[in-house]
């Protein structure tokens, strides 16, 4: 019975088989880089929300109008195949870590909003065409020892380590949207203090480059080819709107224990470590269940009525239940995070009409537009509910309707695996 | 078998979260020391949301910016709490913990997404409410707590920020007014706020009915500022000014952590 459930991944399997500099930069480069995405994705709404507030009010026009070019940075991942036939997919690669790494640093150095703001564009952007190019390499090298589901749950792994270290580091104070927290720092000298942050950040970028530089995991040999009967209609690649909907969740409600506290009337505390421990357990899950249980029907339809039920009781009676709401959001959290890792596997694994890398990157810039579309649409039934009041209180009925198409996506996904090879 | 190494890594990366988030919760509530005393400073900030001129969200700015006259008890207005555009940050939560303050926030209950005003006392909060002014426009709050600070001195704290639409300013200056009258459980009481108001007002000159205004107590410069310490029971008015450099020979945009500037008053109370 154990061993039906147990699923079979190894760290030392892909270590052995990949030798161990390798690994450790693929390791390296999809949690620093990953942690880099959350970052910006995180600094870049508010500078376009505040960038809207100048234009309306008529501020600065040209300088926001600028800033708000910047979504068109959104349409750039869909662009990667084009860039890999020009310039070969390694060095596409290598270039979006660099740019990443670069970006990351300079934003370190707490320069004006609208730059600011427009790098983080632009590491959101890059971060797309870096995992379409990482995962295509890494998923069509056909390394001996290495199962392609133990790729993915390291691919997968590797990112919610990410959303760790994120954890961490707001735990800690240190962070972009609030500089420092140093106690008991003098006033006089808080204007050198702030840039304490470039002590992890210069390192994290050297040693990004550096790795990146000395020994780039994987080369192209031996890629693997799909043929053409395992590739399904370009139709289904809807579904990876379900990655925009984790993304418009998580960076708008559920990735800030402050939010959850203050809805819950609970303590931000309280919240900051059952969000932490969600992403924990979502980890030994991934790493220790056979994928085969969370990929079946049953399960997922009932784990995903499990987080639409929590959710909605979160939304709706989250000042009575308190702190057992507080526990809700926290076991929604956990399926969240397995509802991406399925989505993943399926990003990763699938194949359209599409070559594989723009497969990946297609997916990326469908899941960043409907993240867009559906933040914009919480914020004019939340804080800009007074511009047009028709949209006002809607803001819980929005999460929820993006929760319904995570679900629903997450589902689809996992018959589309027992449909796999048929075609429209 | 797996790196050692590498292993340390990786349960380093997994639990080191869950250890400083425990260790943040049980260090969270030490208790804060705190000497009686008699003159107390207050301070009134219209944070914007904690982005200063340069756009930049940064409230250590804020918090560095307060830490320069070191005020007892703090009136903040147009203050956030778990909002995307804010990057999800409780604001005064934020700010209580970084300044070592009890403190208390309220936001409309129709619409909790809308901007609130809280305040900040060293000392202990004895009793903490908000209320809503009546708005037509975008709902206008204000708390009212009582603050400890001996057992002989107890001070109703008031922090507000009225409208900007000018057929609400007066509505919600008498409600403010007759609320105030009605709740306030000493005759020792502290209004503090952005009202969006200049001194030669009319609505201005109804709250100079009830309280004082302590910068023209105490004879500051005259000022164009619309934030606003007021008070009465007192005994005197040993300060009052506007901060208005926060780095010394330094002149930056990045030095100011709002578009309004903090307003002070150091003010003496009678024990009895």
């Amino acid at each position: 019975m154990k061993n039906s459930v147990k699923g079979d991944f190894s760290f030392s399997e892909i270590e052995t088989s990949l030798n161990p500099k390798p690994f450790y930069t693929l390791f390296f480069n999809l949690v620093v880089l990953s942690l880099f995405f959350i970052q910006a994705l995180r600094a870049y709404v508010p500078g376009v929300y505040v960038a809207m507030f100048h234009v309306v009010f008529g501020h600065n026009i040209a300088e926001n109008l600028l800033i708000l070019l910047t979504l068109i940075f959104f349409a750039l991942p869909a662009l990667t195949n084009t860039l890999c036939k020009k310039f070969s997919i390694r060095r596409v690669a290598i270039f979006s870590i660099y740019s990443i790494a670069i970006c990351r640093l300079l934003v370190a150095f707490h320069l004006p909003n609208i730059w600011q703001t427009i790098l983080s564009g632009i590491i959101i952007a890059i971060y797309g065409i870096f995992i379409s190019t990482m995962i295509t390499f890494w998923f069509d090298n056909d390394i001996k020892g290495i199962k392609p589901n133990n790729k993915i749950i390291f691919a997968v792994f590797s990112i919610l380590c990410a959303f760790l270290l994120d954890y961490l580091i707001r735990t800690i104070g240190f962070s972009q949207d609030i500089s420092l927290m140093p106690p008991g720092l003098s006033a006089e000298y808080w204007y050198i203090t702030q840039y304490l942050w470039l002590f992890i950040q210069i390192p994290s970028t050297v040693v990004c480059i550096y790795f990146t530089k000395a020994n780039f995991p994987l080369s192209m040999n031996n890629a693997s080819s799909l043929e053409d009967s395992d590739k399904i209609g370009t139709v289904y690649s809807l579904l990876f709107v379900g990655i925009g909907m984790f993304w418009f969740l998580l960076f708008n409600v559920f990735l800030y224990p402050n939010i959850i506290a203050h809805y819950t009337d609970s303590s931000y505390y309280f919240s900051n470590i059952l969000s932490i421990i969600a992403v924990i357990i979502a980890i030994l899950v991934i790493l220790s269940v056979k994928k085969k249980i969370l990929l079946n029907i049953k399960v997922s339809v009932i784990l995903n009525c499990t987080m639409i039920v929590s959710i909605s009781l979160f939304l709706f009676l989250g000042r009575i239940l308190i702190y057992f709401a507080a526990l809700l959001v926290s076991i929604s959290l956990i399926i969240m995070y397995l509802n991406f890792f399925l989505l993943f596997t399926r990003m990763s694994t699938i194949i359209f009409k599409w070559e594989k890398v723009k497969t990946i990157s297609n997916a990326f810039a469908i899941g960043l537009v409907f993240y867009f579309l559906f933040t914009v649409l919480h914020i004019f039934t939340t804080d800009w509910a007074y511009i047009i009041s028709a949209f006002k209180g809607y803001g819980p009925i929005i999460i929820l309707i993006a929760i319904v198409i995570l679900s629903i996506s997450t589902i689809i996904s996992n018959q589309l695996d027992q449909t796999r090879g048929k075609k429209e | 078998m797996m790196n050692k190494k590498f292993k340390c890594v990786l349960i380093t990366i997994i639990l080191a979260p869950l250890i400083i988030s425990i260790v943040t919760f049980s260090i969270a509530e030490l208790p804060r020391e705190t000497s009686p005393k008699t003159d107390l400073t207050f301070m009134t900030y219209n944070i914007h949301f904690g982005q200063g001129m340069d756009d930049l969200l940064n409230l250590e700015r804020i918090a560095q910016n307060i830490l320069i006259d070191d005020p007892d008890i703090i009136g903040l207005q147009e203050v956030r709490v778990g909002r995307i555009e804010t990057q999800g940050i409780d604001m005064t939560f934020w700010l209580a913990k970084r300044l070592g303050m009890d403190y208390y926030y309220f936001n409309p209950i129709n619409n909790p997404h809308e901007m609130g005003n809280a305040i900040l006392s060293k000392y202990p909060i004895l009793i903490k409410n908000g209320y809503e002014l009546p708005s037509t426009h975008m709902e206008r709050t204000f708390v009212h707590c009582v603050v400890e600070i001996s057992s002989n001195l107890k001070i109703d704290v008031f922090c507000t920020h009225i409208g900007i639409r000018s057929e609400n300013k007066t509505v919600q200056i008498n409600f403010l007014l007759e609320k105030i009258t009605e709740i306030s459980t000493s005759s020792k009481q502290v209004l503090m706020g952005d009202f969006n108001l200049r001194n030669d007002t009319l609505q201005i000159g109804n709250v100079l009915t009830y309280f004082n205004d302590t910068a023209e107590e105490f004879g500051a410069d005259p000022r164009s500022s619309i934030d606003y310490v007021f008070a009465t029971g007192y005994q005197d008015i040993l300060n009052s000014h506007v901060i208005t450099d926060m780095l010394l020979n330094i002149d930056l945009p990045a030095e100011y952590g709002s578009d309004h500037l903090p307003v002070v008053s150091i003010i003496r109370f009678p024990l009895i």
